[in-house]
Parts: C-alpha cells; structure tokens; sequence
C-alpha cells in the first residue's frame, strides 16, 4: 500500500501542501485526485517521488520510507509515475525512450523481452518505434510515456492528467489503456480535470483545495461536496 | 605545409581541451574554469613519468588521463555534488571550480618547485620535443593527437550511440528529473561526466608537452581558448567542440599568417585576439554555436 499521512510539501520556502493524507491499495484500487489549477495536486504526486522540498510527514510504499531512498530507487519499490509534461526524451527514438524506461533493468535481454511484452500491451507505439519522440503527436506522446512507465512492472502508477489536450479519439486511447491497467491489477492515481472519463473508473476520489485535503473516499460521496460544486463552477 | 600541421596539432587539442567543458556544461550545467588545472596535471603526469620512468612520453598517455580523470571526479565529489544538492546557483558552482583550481594550481608549482629543487628536474619551463618521433619528417605529435582525436570522437560516438551507459547520458542530459523517475542514476551520469572532462584535458595536457612550452599555469592560460572552442563549437551538442577547436585552431594558426602578410610580424603578440574575436562574432551571430544551426532547415527554406 501507498500510504501519505501528514505531508507538508513544497518549493524552499513556500509550502504548498498542508497535512495530506492519502492511500491507495496494491489491488488494482483507483484513486482519483481532482481539485482546482494551483491547488498542489501535482506537488503532492511530485512530493510521492521527492521531486519537490517535502518538510515533515511519512511516505511509505510498503514496508519502505520514500523520504529515506535516493530519486532513482523508487521506481525499484514498484511505484511508476506519468508525469504532465517532459514525460518523453524528445531527442531519443521512441524505442530508445523505452529502452530509458527500462533503466532499472539490469539484463539488455530483460529490457528487449520487456519491450515486446509492453509493445503487445500497447500496441499503438509500434507503428513509430524509429521516430525521434519530438516528431510524435500530443496523443501518441502519452501513450508512449505509458509505454515507458509500464517498462519497469510497476505495482501503483501515477498519472498526472494523462488526457491533457488531447483530441477526443486521443483520450479514448488513452482511456482504454489505462482501463486495461486497471484490469491487469495495477493501482492507479490519477490527477485527471477530464472527470467524464475517470469517476466511473475510480473506487475512490480525493478533492484538493489549496493545498489541504477537503475530501476523501468513494467516488460516489463526491457529487455531495460544496467545494467541488464550487470547482466545477456550479455555485 | 608544415603550417597545416600546426593547425592540425593545434585543432587537435583544443578539440580534446573543449570537448570536458562542453560535456560537463551540458549534463550538470557547470563551467568548469578547473579545466586548465586538469590539463597542467597532464603534463606534469608526463613530465614526471619520462623523468623517473623513462621511455616516450607516450606510453604515459594513458596514465595522464587516468589522473586528470580522478581529479575531475574528486573536483565533483568534494565539490560540486554537496554544492548542486542544496541547489546553489550556477555562479556558485563556477566560483567552486574556480576555487579548486587555484588549489590546482598551487599544488602543481609546489610539486614543480620540488622536482626542480630536489631531483633537478627543469619543471618549470619545458618542452619535451626531442622525446617525440618523426612521421614522414614532421612531428609525431601532429600525426598522433590527430589520430587520438579521431579515435576518442568515434569511440564516444559508439558509447553514446550503442551503450546503456551512453543512452542514459543522452537521457539524462535533456531530462534529468524524468531520468531519475525512470530509474537512472544521475549522480553516476554526472561524476561519469566530470570523469570524462578530466581525462580528455590529462590527455590534452599530456600531448602538450610536446608541442608547447609547458610550465605550471600551461593549463590557466589556455582556459580562454577552451571557452572560445567551447561556445563557438556550440554546448547543446556534445559534437560542437570538435567544430570549435577545428575553426579556432584553423584561425589562430592560418588567420594570423595571413594577418603577418598583410600587416606585418608586429601581430603575431596579438594572435590570442583572434579567437576572441571569433567568439564574440558568434555570440552576435550564431549564440547557438556552430552545431545549433539548423543546416537541414536552411537547406528546406532556399528550395522552398
């Protein structure tokens, strides 16, 4: 389990994040995170991976202390992380972002075998393999990031508005493989403003509002707050 | 053409020289003034290796960049690391590389003074060009740094290109956080970085010996040149510094013959001008440096 209890984060001085407190399953469970621009939802998913100046609280994967393990150690604990943006290596081949995905695999033979099992998952990357990441559209962009995150086996994924300024046959690809992913038992957080797609995916939801947790729990509760009423503009 | 074989040897170093500062600049952003110490380390590897060892100063190539590499990790290590992980700002850094080659040099005229008074070694002004060989009767070194030049450009080509170690340098260079997320680890990418940058001026260093008057601050007055290959040649591509030490050593070596036809010898003690002026031609011009033109986009516009 991925459990977050106190957290205060953010950059030197500024702190952004107040006493957060979240957790999500190993069992497929899909958390949904949603809240106002500026609110720190992607400084809490940035704290997870210590991206970000995090000033007292505990984040533990498992049995391990995130706070207590270097950057390049986490994505060994089982933990991927899809980032909004410069989440490709636009200089790098798309085959070569993969291959970067599989940094933390030892063998080359592991990370080609691992390749073709995610290339079989996700289809839609192979068509552009040799092409430089930087000529891929915003839609194929993304699902190769995808691709590289599930390059490790990760057992929780965090994707930070995985459907952001895509075209709408974009976000049903997308949509599709992170249904897969939840098929396939991997947990999920998701920051996601696109709640259309996500709320029928998720088990439960969290509402930031400047950066204090107002909410938390099943997805079906939310629809009773006032403060979301508030962020989806309906009084 | 025994002028086109300076301008070889020249080009040659400085590439060599040019190619640590672009690498370090381009993974951890640092302008590393300690450069010119690595290079003095390289020749007093070599001076001290002939001395004591004897044989050709060649055989110690190796040798001179195994330690310039040990000092640009420790310069790393000690320095630098501690330095960016409380996230001190780039002047800060520089002044640190600064710092450490002060210290570099003092202990190199500490050492040179000791092999001067105590083993009569001629340390502080020497020129080992009676140790190097004749190639088809010019200077082994021309031929030589050439060819160590070719080769250390296609070897790092094949280590980026063909490595996992190379790849995530590639990585690592554009996108550091996403490399670090992925897995990669980037204080290894970077020490590997600093490692590199002072072997390659150890090995710049020891090449010198035979072809300049070498003495302890060799490496402080040549750190200029090293910035002018650097930025000319261009620091978003890791080829950049061997077009910058091609065009200045072309510069410094055709360029002020021509400048002694046309205005006399008195230039010759101005030809360290030359490159500066190169340098802020291209800051004018071309900021990007030589390899941030876009040749293929040129070419696409003039047929459209």
């Amino acid at each position: 389990m991925l459990n977050v209890s106190n957290l205060n984060a953010g950059y030197g001085k500024a702190q952004v994040l107040y006493n957060i407190n979240l957790g999500c399953k190993l069992d497929g469970e899909v958390v949904t995170i949603i809240g106002p621009n500026g609110s720190g939802k992607t400084t809490f998913l940035n704290s997870i991976f210590g991206l970000v100046d995090v000033f007292s609280g505990k984040i533990t994967f498992g049995n391990i202390s995130l706070r207590d393990i270097p950057l390049h150690e986490v994505v060994k604990t089982g933990l991927g992380y899809l980032r909004q943006e410069s989440n490709v290596f636009e200089t790098l081949s798309v085959e070569e972002n993969l291959k970067m995905g599989g940094a933390s695999i030892k063998k080359k033979k592991e990370v080609e075998e691992r390749i073709d099992e995610v290339l079989s998952s996700i289809p839609f990357v192979k068509p552009f393999l040799l092409r430089r990441a930087s000529t891929l559209s915003g839609g194929e962009r993304q699902l190769v990031a995808l691709s590289m995150i599930l390059m490790s086996r990760p057992k929780l994924i965090m994707l930070d508005e995985p459907t952001a300024g895509l075209a709408p046959v974009a976000i049903k690809q997308v949509v599709k493989v992170i249904e897969r992913l939840k098929d396939e038992n991997i947990s999920l957080i998701i920051i996601e403003q696109n709640l259309k797609y996500m709320l029928d995916l998720s088990d439960k939801s969290c509402l930031i509002v400047s950066g204090r947790n107002v909410f938390t729990g099943p997805s079906d509760k939310l629809s009773e707050q006032s403060d979301l009423k508030t962020y989806l503009g309906l009084g | 053409m025994s002028t086109l074989m300076s301008m070889v040897t020249l080009s040659s170093f400085l590439s060599l020289m040019g190619f640590g500062l672009t690498l370090v600049r381009r993974t951890t952003g640092v302008w590393n003034i300690a450069q010119g110490g690595f290079v003095s380390i390289g020749t007093y590897v070599i001076l001290t290796s002939v001395n004591f060892l004897g044989g050709s100063p060649y055989l110690y190539l190796p040798l001179a960049f195994l330690i310039g590499a040990g000092a640009g990790s420790v310069l790393f290590l000690v320095a630098i690391d501690p330095l960016r992980k409380r996230k001190a700002s780039p002047i800060i850094l520089l002044v640190a590389t600064i710092a450490f080659n002060l210290t570099l040099i003092g202990v190199i005229n500490i050492y040179a003074d000791y092999l001067q008074n105590v083993f009569r070694i001629n340390s502080k002004n020497f020129l080992l060009t009676k140790l190097d060989f004749k190639i088809f009767g010019y200077p082994g070194v021309s031929i030589i740094s050439a060819l160590i030049l070719l080769v250390f450009t296609i070897l790092f080509y094949l280590f980026l290109k063909y490595t996992k170690t190379g790849l995530t340098l590639r990585g690592s260079t554009e996108q550091p956080d996403l490399a670090g997320v992925l897995g990669v680890n980037i204080k290894f990418v970077y020490l590997l970085s600093w490692t590199l940058s002072g072997g390659s001026a150890g090995l710049a260093g020891g090449l010198l010996t035979m072809f300049f008057q070498c003495n302890p601050n060799i490496g402080a007055s040549l750190i200029a040149m090293m910035f002018c290959v650097s930025i000319i040649g261009g620091v978003e591509e890791i080829y950049g510094p061997f077009l910058g030490g091609w065009l200045v050593g072309f510069t410094q070596i055709y360029g002020i013959v021509l400048l002694v036809k046309v205005l006399g010898s008195w230039v010759i003690s101005y030809k360290e001008i030359l490159p500066m002026i190169i340098l802020v031609i291209t800051l004018i011009f071309i900021p990007q440096g030589l390899s941030g033109i876009k040749w293929g986009a040129k070419v696409r516009s003039k047929k459209s």
